[in-house]
């Protein structure tokens, strides 16, 4: 009895110890927790080996550092394929709003021949040291290049196992198995694959997978490189911002604006970003005290950004923008590329299908459905006056329309300037303050020179007549021209405004292969040399583990092999080759 | 003692389990404040152009009638809790009442931009409703057009309620008369919730069973409340193992 209280006290005392000194670490966590949340990427590639002016197919699974669990936090990714002196050769960033996201480039024809690094990231894992990136090596053959750089070694001999059709399979608690219709197919002939994911002890598993099935001397032995969970312990220090945010939405444009005399930061100054189109997308920003701005930019493509103080009086500034992807390489370059001799001849063969391909796919692309894009909408929504000017008989003058067509708007002229005035739709009584005035969504309020753009030029014109309110300012009405054109018509800006083209987030990238599912299709002249049977990267097993997929092989004959890798939500990862033969 | 052992390890375990979830849950809140304090300094909910009253007072189509705290919006992913919202059921809008956004000692209301929210919450008579803005098919839209509904349940049986009002002259004024409609969206395709018969056919492939369920909880469907409804959506939805 006695021996079970004092158990049971020392029990109690410890549980309250541990629980405490959890707490206080818990605390700790709190006041300090940005060092604790860690991001890591796991990229994959539908191949390892490519020839220039071919597509590199990808995926990325975002994943939480502490288990490497999928996860969501971080919505853009940067991507950057580096040479062999880590100098970036192509940069893109990716928008991934889902736990995963594909992309797509093409390997410029101006490469050399050797190993490229493609290192991917996130603007949040750019607080932390740059070798606890994403990697993985290709290697790139360019034919129209000397080659005599690539060094070559002696073919080793693979040892086959029981299962021949089976090449190599690598867990890290998730088990892939695959199986085909057939043991073998002809050309131009449906595949259908299916395949289960499972634990190790058995139990049937959902799992997010990526499927390509390429030319099997395409690949080499560096793939699954799967992140490692354990990172560097450098963190950042609390209270002190970390220098690089978490990108919940979008890109986050960060800039500084300066005085172009002293080049001191100018704080407190509104801002305003634009994009040139015909969609108003207007973000406005009050500096820093050190002049700094951040905008949010979830525009696909490029696009012509402007950016400009809201008071048109300020003229003596300039922007710096920082630059969007981190240019530090602190990490292991790849090294020299050497090609087997064994697979020279095949390589060849790969070079010519890519030629061929490349010469004869936009044929069979441009038959494929294209997925519409989606709709923008202005940031004031829909205009209370839309004044479309082919609706009305022709005018001459910006001057005459505003008096004769639109509504709740007139120009003032005013010691031989002009103005326009917007009347409140609350009380029918003009806005004191003159209106926000947009030129293809850009801020702009020379009235004489929008006065001036030739009618021919103008689409159509729309009016707020409410105040507006929007990112701590308030608007007495909104009045936006809209060209033709969308480039605003050739109006001159002041020289201090920032006005330049900006890579945004890239689109992601759709696989397409041909469907052979009729005769004629099947005897179809188009020659289809693919080295890239095909790419899924948003295949997912069910709850039963199960899931299949088909393809159709292409012209070629020979071995190709499946490469099947994922991740399940638990963070458990694996991989499978297959071998597929093509008689 | 082995009890015992078992006992305490097991609330060590549930502490350590819960600290780490709150651990996990406190850094994720904090990267999107983080992020908030730096991209939208300023009242997000500030977005949009002034509300102009078009009513009588006394007729309003505005809900709730009286302001409630419980009032939330989801915006960029970030909860903005007791903040002032009504919803114009007649226009479908909703409205922002900032205290700090005056002009002349009178507060503007603001109809925020349904662009940027997510979700919003009001309190009304008949209990929390929680509303998002939601866009419909071509084949969908001869019932409903996209706006604000109030989402009673998700997924892949999906039950919403408009809420909204007609306009009518009574006694020589203008007044808005509020009701609500329910739907089911089953397989994609839209059901409005009349009554028993028009709720059967919603779940058509399982009509004897929900019939049995009806019957046996004695569920009145033209009256029946929401959670009632919900029920019934949760049993089909258990049948059909969804």
């Amino acid at each position: 009895m006695h021996a079970d209280i004092s158990l049971r006290s020392v029990l109690q005392k410890a549980v309250c110890l541990v629980s405490l000194s959890l707490f206080c670490l818990h605390s700790g966590f709190s006041q300090d927790s940005l060092h604790y949340i860690k991001e890591s990427l796991y990229l994959q590639t539908d191949r390892d080996l490519y020839v220039v002016g071919e597509q590199v197919w990808m995926k990325v699974n975002k994943l939480n550092a502490h288990g490497n669990k999928p996860d969501n936090i971080s919505k853009v990714v940067y991507i950057e394929l580096l040479n062999q002196t880590g100098y970036p050769v192509n940069q893109f960033k990716l928008h991934v709003p889902d736990k995963s996201g594909f992309a797509s480039f093409t390997l410029s024809d101006t490469l050399s021949s050797g190993n490229y690094l493609l290192r991917s990231y996130t603007s949040w894992m750019k607080n932390y040291p740059a070798r606890d990136f994403s990697f993985r090596t290709i290697s790139v053959i360019n034919p129209f290049r000397s080659i005599e750089k690539i060094g070559v070694q002696k073919s080793v001999p693979v040892v086959e196992s029981d299962d021949a059709s089976q090449l190599v399979s690598t867990d890290n608690g998730l088990l892939l198995e695959l199986k085909f219709d057939r043991s073998s197919y002809g050309t131009r002939e449906r595949v259908q694959v299916s395949i289960h994911a499972r634990d190790s002890s058995g139990n049937p598993l959902e799992a997010d997978l990526s499927v390509s099935i390429v030319r099997s001397y395409l690949l080499n032995d560096q793939r699954a490189t799967f992140p490692d969970p354990v990172h560097s312990s450098v963190r950042i220090e609390p209270d002190i911002p970390p220098p690089y945010l978490p990108e919940l939405e979008g890109v986050v444009l960060n800039g500084t604006l300066l005085n172009s005399t002293t080049d001191e930061p100018i704080g407190n100054e509104d801002i305003v970003l634009s994009i040139v189109g015909k969609t108003a997308r207007c973000q406005f920003y009050r500096t820093n005290n050190t002049g700094e701005f951040y905008f949010n930019l979830e525009d696909l493509g490029v696009q012509e950004l402007v950016i400009q103080p809201l008071d048109s009086v300020l003229g003596d500034y300039y922007v710096e923008l920082e630059p969007d992807f981190l240019n530090v390489y602190d990490h292991p370059l790849s090294g020299p590329l050497y090609l087997d001799t064994a697979k020279l001849q095949a390589l060849n063969q790969g070079i010519i299908g890519m030629q061929i391909e490349n010469r004869y796919k936009a044929y069979r692309h441009a038959k494929l459905a294209h997925t519409p894009e989606p709709l923008e909408c202005d940031f004031y929504g829909k205009a209370e006056y839309h004044i479309l000017i082919s609706d009305y008989i022709p005018l001459k003058t910006i001057r005459e329309v505003i008096k004769e067509i639109v509504p709740m708007v007139s120009v003032r002229v005013k010691d031989g300037l002009y103005s326009f005035i917007v009347e409140s739709g609350v009380d029918n009584v003009n806005f004191d303050k003159a209106p926000l005035v947009l030129v293809d969504g850009v801020p702009f309020d020379d009235v004489d020179q929008i006065l001036n753009i030739s009618l021919s030029e103008l689409e159509s014109i729309e009016v707020i007549n409410l105040k507006y309110f929007l990112d701590g300012h308030v608007f007495e009405g909104i009045i936006h021209f809209v060209t033709v054109e969308g480039k605003m018509a050739g109006l001159e800006v002041d020289h201090a405004v920032f006005r330049q083209a900006y890579a945004a987030i890239s689109k992601e990238s759709c696989f397409a292969s041909p469907v052979y599912n009729s005769d004629s299709l099947k005897s179809s002249p188009l020659p289809d040399f693919r080295n890239t049977l095909y790419w899924n990267p948003d295949l997912h097993t069910r709850e039963d583990g199960n899931t299949s997929f088909e393809f159709y092989t292409a012209d070629e004959t020979g071995e190709y092999t499946v490469i099947v890798e994922g991740i399940s939500p638990e963070g458990k990862s694996g991989f499978i080759y297959k071998k597929l033969l093509v008689h | 003692m082995v009890q015992i052992k078992m006992k305490y390890t097991g609330i060590l375990l549930l502490v350590l389990f819960s600290l780490s979830l709150a651990a996990q849950q406190t850094e994720l809140s904090e990267l999107q404040d983080l992020y908030q304090d730096f991209l939208h300094p300023s009242d997000a909910l500030l977005n949009g152009r002034e509300y102009q009253y078009y009513f009588d007072q006394r007729h309003t189509p505005l809900i709730p009638k009286d302001p409630y705290p419980s009032t939330s919006v989801l915006i960029r992913k970030k909860l903005y809790k007791n903040i002032m919202l009504k919803y114009d059921i007649y226009k479908d809008l909703l409205v922002y009442y900032n205290p700090n956004n005056t002009f002349n000692n009178m507060i503007v209301p603001v109809i925020v931009n349904s662009n940027i929210i997510e979700e919003f919450t009001l309190q009304l008579p008949s209990g929390q409703a929680r509303f998002r803005h939601l866009a419909f098919s071509e084949d969908q839209k001869e019932l409903l057009s996209s706006g604000f509904y109030e989402l009673v349940s998700d997924g892949a049986c999906k039950f919403i309620i408009d809420h909204n009002a007609i306009k009518k002259i009574q006694n020589g004024e203008v007044v808005y008369q509020y009701k609500t409609e329910r739907y089911i969206i089953n397989s994609g395709i839209v059901h409005r919730i009349k009554g028993k018969k028009s709720l059967l056919r919603a779940f058509s492939d399982q009509e004897a069973e929900v019939n049995k369920y009806l019957k046996k909880y004695r569920i009145q469907v033209k009256l029946a409340d929401k959670e009632q409804i919900k029920g019934v959506i949760d049993y089909y939805i258990s049948l059909k193992h969804l």
